[in-house]
């Protein structure tokens, strides 16, 4: 042993067991991984919510909603102007009517415009619409700082749009509180939004002064200083027996998990039923007042995976999530119906109960002497008592990508400690630096060049399509495609010319080690952003970029091979999640027919990357900046 | 007068061409950095084969196990293809770009020590202690480049076969040399600022005494932050010892190799400055390839390069998410913060490691000696 080498022999030894034992523990921790993670909403390892910040005190006072008249008075006119005259009389100006004349608090109304992102004439894409926001100013309290509930005025339903006349009324009658009460120690704003995402991002922007290049909206002309949380309510009916809570923000943010916790201890004091939007068991026994409900795995399971769904495409779920891009925590309360009890007695009860719990969550937070900072910003819900905080889901995590960090230290290892001292090193550096020219670096700026094509040509797309005639979404569909095809024909035409001469392994072997440090890099550093993002991509590209990189002799493991890499195509891999998402969630079966899946994909797409565009949610571009390419270079690297 | 320098050029320039300035001035650093490494290695391959006709190398050819071109010469590292690779990796480096884009001030800062360099690798000792003066008095750690440099002209002497009457005179000649130009430079920002002497407190003693605690890739603010008023004093101190204090036992130790002595100092008094820069980082990391004959023997290349890239890959989105998000807090950004610096000293030690080994090698051949029990010793670093 000399000491020319670098290393000693116990080094030399721990190469040579990582390189041993490498594939044996590369499956052991993927497999552990996947096991741990559906382990984590088992009993032993979940935890139960509770409250951290012990200001909130959720559920101690007494409400100040006696009777449930005025509320119905408000609900029956606003129902009126709705149906009367085809539903032109409903509108933000009415809200804005009833704020400043009959209720006499401080209101104002706030028109937007809204542009299309992808359009370049003036003509098409550009609507308007007009938002109302009123302030009820604390009495005892200086105006520094304040409470926001906001309500859409229409709601999207599955066929047309709904209005929220319950949630309207709610701010009525809030307001009508804020007026009179003297407990209050931060201001009311009640904000009633138009075009849903579009208006509530229009207020929010000209609140803090933002700009936005599609949405543009007039400046505020009064403010409520600094904004501590927010409440979005959306009631599609009056007749709620059951509440539903959204969460996720865009780009993965999510709220303070104490004030989801407050909310669901009121509703459990009032005996109300409350949970998450995707909970699919719903515990209706209140016996367990003192106690939380008894912890269901799979079901826990499969609620956690339906909100990493929704966390992961970066959309938020509801008009909340734009607050939290500004660090205010916020949620959505949304009513539904589960069971068609029609006594007018239970009705007037389930309303008393609704407009109490949405008062006392105001209350709480009226209590907060500084900002949520208390409880968990990073977290999934398996169900709304059990939580799952980052340093249990992280390891998961972890351990599913040992694989490829396993993959990448015995590359390292081949590479860097096999030098043979009986070459002479002068033709060596020589040809090793060709080598690295055409095996490593045209590959990468090729398939850099189509994450930068694909990122940047969505208006060209959009144009091209106009040209053929065809509709947006059909147009962005298959030009995505054609990008796709192209870059599956890249090994074809390039064949001779990413083939290299002479050292063959050493060059393969670092642009190997260069694939693999890129995908490292973007799931390690998506992680923490948007952590169910690059939970799925981690979980499917790490075994398919081992496999990619492994030489294969058999033709039938070639196959395989070329097959899974084209499955692996960010498209379809993607696509391929909405297809079991809409079968397992929705009830949606796509499977019998191609046709409509097709059309309803393309669709999806088209709004899903529109929406990106004018709400500022980065994961359609940082998919097609860094995974692509990253595909790309696995598939071209398949193929040597 | 630097400012007044700043200012100059900003009345000269608009807005829109004064990129091009930064884009020039980044130019001519890679060209220096061109020019400097070519001397380096010239002067490392003329200093190895010094010691070679001298006698000293001995061993090393007793020895049993062999490698023919094991010393440094002209043939087995060329200096034209690493002083290239060494321009390349200053003008692609992403520190560096990102430095460039941002129109920072440290390119100048750059500047003006390359050129320092640039003049003592080529002899012209008064006009390389006139830049170092200069930087000096923009950053005030420079001062402890003169020991790298005074231990640099006492080896060049040595190669020149002159006699040294004796060290003491010699050290003490240049370090008077160099405190006299640094006063003079001193004088003229005083007779610039018509003799007030209240810039003193904005310049030197800001940087010395690190009154503004806005956070940065550094280690000095977290501290800070945390510390009672009591004690803030006491560990500037402290902090401050720590940038000063590795110059002269550097020197000492590393007596014979005075050129990997000069760069690991550089980067030594980037890690532990008050203000540090990304860009300085990037300055010695693209004078790495110049010392690329360590790297086979150096230890943990994958640890610290891990490092490198996880801190300045996740140092803006920790810093996002501590500003801007607000899921984090400080103690994210200065843990990524602390990974980087840690990395950079890694970065350093192995050098330093390396430089050592190969000393020994040199001196002592490439046999193993055994240890007292028999065994094959390990070569750690204590």
């Amino acid at each position: 042993m000399s000491l020319y080498k670098s290393d000693s022999d116990n080094k030399t030894k721990l190469f040579e067991n990582v390189i041993k034992f490498g594939p044996v523990l590369s499956i052991l921790g993927y497999l552990s991984g996947i096991v741990y993670f559906s382990l984590l909403p088992h009993e032993s390892l979940i935890h139960g919510t509770y409250i951290s910040e012990n200001a909130l005190l959720p559920g101690l006072v007494t409400s100040d909603i006696y009777s449930t008249d005025s509320i119905f008075n408000y609900y029956h006119f606003l129902k009126d102007a709705y149906e009367n005259n085809g539903g032109k009389g409903y509108n933000a100006e009415l809200i804005h009517d009833i704020f400043a004349n009959k209720l006499k608090i401080e209101s104002y109304t706030q028109n937007f415009n809204l542009s299309n992102p992808f359009s370049n004439s003036e003509t098409d894409g550009i609507t308007s619409g007009t938002n109302a926001y009123a302030f009820g100013r604390a009495q005892r309290a200086d105006g520094t700082e304040s409470i926001v509930i906001s309500a859409p005025i229409y709601l999207s339903g599955k066929k047309k749009k709904i209005p929220n006349l319950f949630g309207i009324s709610q701010l009525f009658i809030l307001a009508d509180l804020a007026k009179t009460r003297p407990y209050w120690a931060k201001d009311l704003i009640f904000v009633a939004t138009d075009m849903e995402h579009v208006g509530i991002q229009a207020w929010i922007n000209s609140y803090f002064e933002a700009h936005s290049d599609s949405i543009k909206g007039e400046n505020l002309r009064a403010r409520g200083g600094s904004i501590q949380a927010a409440l979005n309510l959306e009631f599609s009916d009056i007749n709620t027996n059951k509440l539903e809570i959204k969460l996720e923000g865009p780009n993965g943010k999510l709220p303070n998990l104490d004030l989801f916790n407050t909310i669901i201890r009121i509703c459990k004091s009032m005996q109300f039923e409350c949970s998450l939007e995707s909970e699919k068991s719903a515990n209706s026994d209140f016996s367990y007042y003192h106690n939380r409900p008894p912890v269901d795995h799979v079901s826990g399971l499969i609620n956690t995976v339906n909100m990493m769904l929704k966390q992961a495409t970066g959309v938020p779920s509801s008009l909340n999530g734009y607050f939290l891009n500004y660090r205010i925590e916020a949620l959505t309360i949304s009513g539904t119906r589960t069971s068609f009890s029609s006594k007018r007695s239970q009705q007037k009860q389930n309303v008393l109960k609704t407009t109490r719990i949405v008062e006392s969550t105001l209350r709480s937070v009226n209590n907060l002497l500084e900002r949520f900072h208390q409880s968990f910003f990073f977290y999934l819900l398996p169900s709304s008592h059990y939580y799952i905080s980052i340093g249990m889901y992280m390891p998961a995590f972890g351990l599913i990508f040992l694989p490829v960090l396993i993959k990448i230290l015995s590359l390292w290892f081949e590479i860097f400690s096999n030098k043979k001292s009986t070459h002479s090193d002068r033709n060596e550096s020589g040809l090793l630096m060709l080598d690295l020219l055409k095996c490593v670096v045209i590959k990468f700026m090729i398939s850099f060049l189509f994450g930068i094509v694909l990122y940047l040509g969505t208006p060209f797309f959009l144009m091209f399509g106009k040209k053929f005639q065809l509709s947006p979404k059909d147009a962005l569909m298959n030009c995505y495609l054609a990008m796709m095809a192209n870059i599956l024909m890249t090994p074809f035409i390039f064949r001779s010319k990413f083939s290299s001469s002479g050292n063959k392994t050493e060059a393969e072997n670092i642009n190997k080690l260069i694939i693999l440090l890129f995908l490292t890099i973007f799931v390690g550093t998506i992680s923490i952003l948007n952590f169910s993002l690059s939970f799925f991509v981690a979980i499917f590209y790490s075994p398919i970029a081992l496999l990619a990189i492994q030489n294969v002799q058999n033709r039938l493991a070639k196959f395989f091979k070329l097959a899974m890499m084209v499955v692996a195509c960010p498209i379809v891999y993607f696509s391929f999640i909405y297809l079991l998402n809409q079968y397992f969630f929705e009830n949606k079966n796509f499977f019998t027919n191609p046709g409509q899946f097709y059309v309803s994909l393309s669709e999806k797409f088209y709004n899903f990357v529109l929406f990106s565009q004018i709400s500022q949610i980065w994961t359609y571009e940082m998919i097609n900046l860094f995974l692509v390419p990253i595909w790309s270079a696995l598939w071209i690297t398949a193929f040597n | 007068m630097m400012i007044n320098i700043y200012h100059y050029l900003i009345q000269l320039f608009t807005n829109k061409h004064i990129i091009y300035v930064f884009i020039l001035i980044d130019c001519l650093n890679s060209i220096l950095v061109y020019k400097i490494s070519y001397k380096i290695i010239q002067f490392n391959c003329i200093m190895e084969n010094f010691n070679k006709t001298n006698g000293k190398y001995a061993r090393l050819f007793e020895s049993k196990e062999k490698k023919d071109d094991f010393l440094l010469t002209e043939k087995n590292f060329k200096p034209i293809f690493w002083s290239l690779f060494a321009m390349v990796c200053y003008l692609f480096n992403p520190l560096n770009l990102a430095c460039c884009m941002s129109q920072t001030t440290v390119l100048i800062q750059h500047f003006v020590l390359l050129m320092w360099l640039n003049f003592l690798l080529n002899g012209k000792i008064f006009m390389s202690y006139i830049f170092l003066a200069i930087h000096a008095n923009i950053a005030v750690y420079s001062l402890v480049l003169i020991v790298p440099s005074i231990s640099f002209i006492r080896q060049k002497k040595i190669f020149k076969r002159k006699q040294i009457k004796s060290e003491f005179n010699l050290i003490s000649k240049h370090a008077t040399v160099f405190v006299l130009l640094f006063a003079c430079v001193f004088m003229f920002n005083l007779y610039l600022e018509n003799f007030n002497t209240r810039f003193i407190d904005c310049t030197y003693l800001f940087i010395l005494k690190v009154r503004d605690l806005v956070p940065n890739m550094g280690l000095f603010w977290y501290f800070l932050t945390e510390m009672f008023d009591h004690f803030i004093t006491f560990f500037i101190y402290v902090f401050q010892l720590n940038a000063f204090l590795y110059s002269i036992p550097l020197t000492l130790r590393l007596k014979n190799e005075p050129l990997v002595n000069l760069l690991i100092q550089i980067g030594l008094l980037y890690v532990f400055k008050s203000y540090p820069n990304i860009g300085e980082t990037g300055l010695f990391t693209s004078f790495l390839p110049c010392v690329a004959y360590l790297f086979p023997l150096m230890r943990n290349v994958l640890v610290f390069t891990c490092m490198l890239i996880a801190g300045m890959v996740l140092a803006p989105i920790m810093f996002y998410l501590w500003l801007g998000s607000g899921g984090g807090n400080a103690n994210f950004y200065f843990a990524i913060t602390l990974v980087y610096s840690v990395g950079q000293i890694f970065l350093l030690v192995d050098v330093f490691y390396a430089c050592l080994k190969r000393e020994f090698i040199k001196l002592n051949g490439s046999n193993v000696p055994l240890n007292t029990d028999g065994k094959p010793a390990n070569f750690t670093l204590e």
